[in-house]
């Protein structure tokens, strides 16, 4: 079943969290970790897509 | 003996047959045509070509990446074209310098006296995907001009990032977009890129 709960953990980070989004990466020319979007499915992807069209956008960066 | 071995273990970590590059492909005018308009100014342009050419001619068949700085007013350039090895001398894990690059301290220097929009960066791509996190959340802090990623296949991915910059809709966007960059649905690849336009990266595919 996809939900929130799910998708973030197959992740391993919360997708929505735009004030502290993935704070492992850095801001430098670094690609050794492949997108982990790329982990999910057509499905998963459509629920996270509809899930943050529909939340109020906070800009962050 | 067990100290050749070492050395030849080093000199053949992060060597990597696919990341071979296609040296006709990349000598051809087809290619070449792909830089012309990059800015408005052809000596620019021409030198972000000759830098692209070196790069990726250096980092073919392997797995580290190297990072150019040119500034656009002034035509200076810097390059990082050792930082894997540099860094495996220091005694950092092979593994950990792979597909990675940091600028030297001339060229942290170079961006710290630079004006906003003036710093292009370029750097390959040796597994050919598209810019990452890390590389949209550099050009965001540095202001870099433009950076440009160089894909050991000959694609380059042209991107800026803007104030508008949301992160982690731009990081979704872009694993969608990789998803069918693989699949080659170019309806879905346009509408992906102007999304990302929504959320602050400004991608071209050339």
């Amino acid at each position: 079943m996809i939900t929130y709960e799910n998708i973030c953990r197959k992740l391993g980070f919360a997708f929505d969290n735009e004030k502290n989004y993935r704070p492992d990466i850095p801001s430098f020319e670094d690609d050794s970790v492949i997108n982990p979007y790329s982990v999910l499915n057509e499905e998963e992807l459509d629920f996270i897509g509809d899930y943050l069209r529909n939340k109020p956008k906070l800009r962050t960066a | 003996m067990g100290g050749v071995n070492v050395i030849i273990e080093k000199q053949r970590y992060g060597r990597n047959k696919s990341t071979q590059i296609n040296k006709t492909y990349i000598g051809s005018a087809e290619y070449r045509r792909k830089f012309i308009n990059l800015t408005d100014r052809e000596y620019i342009n021409n030198k972000i070509y000759i830098e692209a050419k070196k790069m990726l001619i250096h980092r073919s068949g392997t797995e580290y990446e190297d990072l150019v700085f040119i500034n656009a007013e002034n035509g200076k350039v810097l390059r990082n074209n050792n930082y894997a090895e540099s860094a495996i001398s220091f005694g950092i894990n092979a593994d950990e310098v792979i597909q990675k690059v940091m600028p030297t301290e001339s060229m942290k220097n170079m961006l710290l006296n630079a004006e906003p929009n003036i710093i292009i960066a370029l750097h390959n791509h040796p597994n050919n995907s598209l810019p990452s996190l890390a590389d949209l959340r550099s050009a965001y802090k540095h202001k870099y001009k433009f950076s440009l990623v160089l894909t050991h296949n000959g694609k380059l991915f042209k991107f800026a990032v803007t104030d508008k910059f949301i992160e982690n809709l731009a990081d979704f966007t872009l694993g969608r977009l990789e998803k069918n960059m693989l699949y080659g649905d170019s309806e879905k690849i346009t509408g992906y890129i102007n999304e990302l336009s929504e959320y602050g990266v400004i991608l071209e595919v050339l």
